[in-house]
């Protein structure tokens, strides 16, 4: 890869609130989305001190503002591009997806930008911290300036908008890819499979997204661009990657979609790709758990709503099909991680012994094939305290103890794992992180 | 004929890029047992996929669990073993492979697609190109009747019998019954699914059945004719329709229902006279019959049994544009489809 990548779409401006603009009076004023009894209702508990409250209603209509825009796009076009093969067609978008998959999703399609990304999930931990505080919580609560970062990061990212169009950008790309076809081995097709990860990754799960649900002139230019595009990124392509365009083939062979199989088909043999085909619906009850976890972990009160979805996934067995390896890794370190404000203790033992189960060779094959990929994972290792929790925990586990990554830059985070570094676990992972949104 | 078979079998095999002179003498062998296997003098129907490559071919054709049950040197003997100790595990989902390797041959069971919506073996080999992976299938279409599908190229019909050459292919009037079948769907993906769906049931409906008859007609005019003299469902069963809720919902009571209505299907086939569907995959009557005059019917009908001479007026009233289609299977397997294609 170059330096210079190529980028398909950009994230659109947020709204811009003044610097000058401090108070919450101020900063709501450019909330256009609010009606003005919501304004001044927000305005009154702010100035009262009732900061959860306020946050609350703020973040609350913000994601409610996202989802509507979000469930434009379809609901399988939404469950394709968060990897969510548990999300049924016709499933209600306000009930299946979680504030951080809303957060994530508008982001790689552009809505806002990563830092803007950042804070709101900064701001849903604040706020789902507060909502429900554990018993441990400090006495001052949530304070004036984590109320107020909410209520602006809220305001320039989606209530500040008069209505929040996806990236038009990405919108055109997507149509592009429906309405065109590709030319193989085109510069433009080069140009894709230079660019960076989150992006290739995308317009996979674009063109599979798309694969599942189109029809017609539509469904011919998504394969025959699928055909042209897959083989180019291929090489690049992690395995949950792979397993994703894998998956897309057996679940429009098992509908019966002939058309749509075919065109897969002859892309997955270009690739030599029918190893990322799931065998059976048993890896699906894996995905499943593991989404179970996650819905969990990024919702309101996820200390005591994780240990059941962990136990319903431990219960599952421990031979985890490989379709599933690298989600249920997610979901079972994410609970392991925890945020920043802590750990839930009741999921550590089931997560343990998840974790125990998972031998040398699997263990290698997540540094190697799914971590440098894995943002969740990643994003949380950028947190100080919570890369401690990292090395405290693996560092100390026998199946990493002489385990050597053949990717390098998995390698060096394990490395500073295994000497206890969380400093440089965190600036690891920074870079990985950027390597998926950049290279 | 077994030379004239050696010989179609070796030219196919050429042109996948497949051959081989063992191969050729073991998928004779195969082609004669299949038309009419038995073991303890149980009918067997097991379908035979040959391929180079299985951990290719298994997830391509939808398959799973290929599990291994034996092998030898490559000879046609051990195609003639791997039939006798795997065609009995070969039922209820479950078909037979053969993996060539440079100096044997393997073999064993996998699973077939599972889910009746599922794109069956046999259309997923006849869509595949002649640059694909190279496979072969082999599969008893009729009493005495062995079909030989090769990948990107048209299948070889065996006829172990006195049937003439010319007549159709059973999965040929078996397609066209399920294409007619889902017409009437509006929704291009629900008419793939169904199309899928149709093409399945029927293929398994029909081998179980001693012989049927039915009646394709437009969604909105199921012909007095037919039904006159027969049983009517109070309300057409829409397959259709739960062939969309088992997409939709993915649940297992979706499938159950879906695979009730189809056991539901295989009663009424199963059943004396004409079964009546329409292209909108809807059923609508089943146990009919009709009257035969010789002016309805053609020479060679008028010296048919009963159900030959009701297929003659059933053909009768697709050409005057009362039916869209009509399709015969006779007790000895022999299929023919008569109507128009879209």
């Amino acid at each position: 890869m170059t330096g210079t990548s190529a980028v398909l779409w950009k994230p659109r401006d947020v709204v811009s609130v003044p610097a000058s603009a401090i108070t919450p009076a101020e900063i709501a004023t450019v909330a256009k989305q609010l009606s003005k009894r919501e304004l001044e209702q927000i305005i009154k508990t702010y100035d009262a001190g009732l900061y959860e409250m306020g946050a609350t209603f703020v973040w609350t209509r913000t994601m409610a503002g996202l989802r509507r825009q979000l469930s434009s796009l379809g609901i399988e076009f939404v469950a394709e591009m968060l990897d969510r093969p548990d999300i049924r067609p016709g499933a209600d978008i306000h009930e299946v997806l979680t504030d951080f998959e809303a957060v994530r999703l508008a982001e790689e399609l552009g809505m806002f930008g990563g830092s803007h990304a950042l804070r709101l999930r900064h701001s849903l931990e604040i706020v789902a911290h507060f909502a429900d505080p554990p018993d441990d919580v400090d006495e001052e609560g949530m304070t004036h300036e984590e109320a107020v970062g909410t209520l602006r990061t809220c305001v320039q990212t989606v209530l500040g908008h008069e209505s929040l169009n996806v990236a038009v950008e990405f919108a055109d790309f997507r149509k592009r890819l429906e309405t065109e076809v590709l030319e193989f081995q085109s510069a433009e097709i080069e140009n894709l499979a230079n660019s960076a990860y989150f992006f290739q990754r995308s317009v996979c799960r674009i063109l599979m997204a798309g694969v599942k649900t189109a029809q017609g002139a539509q469904l011919e230019n998504l394969l025959a661009n699928s055909n042209a595009i897959v083989p180019a990124l291929w090489p690049g392509l992690m395995d949950p990657d792979r397993y994703l365009v894998g998956r897309a083939y057996s679940e429009v062979h098992a509908d019966g979609q002939s058309k749509a199989a075919t065109g897969l088909r002859s892309a997955l043999l270009k690739v030599r790709g029918f190893d990322y085909v799931p065998e059976d619906l048993r890896s699906r009850s894996f995905l499943e758990a593991a989404a179970r976890v996650l819905e969990a972990h990024f919702g309101w009160d996820n200390f005591a709503s994780e240990p059941s979805p962990v136990r319903a996934l431990e219960s599952l067995g421990s031979s985890i099909p490989s379709p599933a390896f690298a989600r249920c890794m997610t979901a079972v370190l994410a609970v392991k991680l925890g945020n920043r404000y802590g750990q839930s203790w009741d999921a550590q033992t089931p997560a343990d012994k998840i974790l125990d189960g998972v031998t040398q060779d699997r263990w290698k094959y997540f540094f190697d094939r799914c971590l440098p990929t894995d943002d969740v994972v990643l994003e949380k290792l950028t947190d100080i305290d919570i890369a401690r929790r990292w090395t405290d925990f693996l560092g100390s586990l026998d199946q990493v103890r002489d385990l050597t990554p053949d990717d390098r830059r998995s390698r060096e985070l394990l490395e500073a794992t295994k000497a206890g570094n969380a400093t440089q676990v965190s600036a690891r992972a920074k870079g990985l992180l950027r390597s998926i949104r950049q290279d | 004929m077994r030379a004239q078979l050696k010989t179609a079998i070796a030219d196919m095999l050429t042109d996948l890029g497949m051959e081989c002179h063992a191969t050729e003498e073991g998928l004779v062998a195969l082609a004669v047992a299949l038309a009419d296997y038995r073991e303890e003098g149980v009918a067997l129907f097991p379908k035979v996929v040959v391929c180079d490559d299985l951990s290719t071919v298994v997830p391509m054709l939808g398959g799973s669990a290929p599990i291994k049950i034996g092998g030898g040197a490559r000879e046609a003997s051990t195609m003639s073993v791997c039939l006798k100790k795997c065609a009995p595990l070969a039922a209820g989902g479950w078909a037979i492979w053969v993996e060539r390797t440079k100096d044997r041959l393997d073999f064993g069971v996998f699973r077939e697609p599972s889910g009746p919506i599922a794109i069956d073996l046999r259309t997923s080999i006849v869509d595949l190109g002649s640059t694909d992976v190279p496979v072969v299938l082999l599969d008893q279409v009729a009493q005495s009747t062995v079909e030989i599908v090769p990948s990107g190229a048209a299948p070889i019909l065996v006829h172990l019998t006195g049937a003439r050459e010319d007549q159709q292919a059973p999965a040929d009037a078996q397609a066209r019954l399920a294409s007619w079948l889902v017409e009437d769907i509006a929704d291009p993906r629900l008419r793939e699914s169904c199309g899928s769906f149709a093409t399945t049931i029927m293929n398994e409906l029909l081998r179980e059945s001693h012989g049927a008859l039915l009646a394709i007609s437009a969604p909105d005019g199921a012909p007095t004719a037919v039904t006159a003299d027969g049983i009517v469902l109070p309300a057409p069963d829409d397959l259709g329709k739960l062939v969309a809720a088992h997409i939709r919902d993915e649940s297992s009571a979706a499938l159950g229902n879906l695979l009730a209505h189809k056991n539901l299907l295989g009663g009424m086939l199963q059943s004396d006279g004409i079964t009546l569907l329409d292209t909108a995959c809807r059923i609508h009557a089943f146990n009919c019959f009709v009257k035969a005059t010789d002016e309805d019917l053609g020479e060679e009908q008028q010296l048919g049994g009963a159900r030959r001479r009701a297929y003659g007026v059933l053909c009768a009233m697709v050409d005057k544009g009362d039916l869209r289609g009509a399709f015969i299977r006779s007790s000895d397997g022999l299929c023919q489809a008569h109507g128009v294609d879209q």
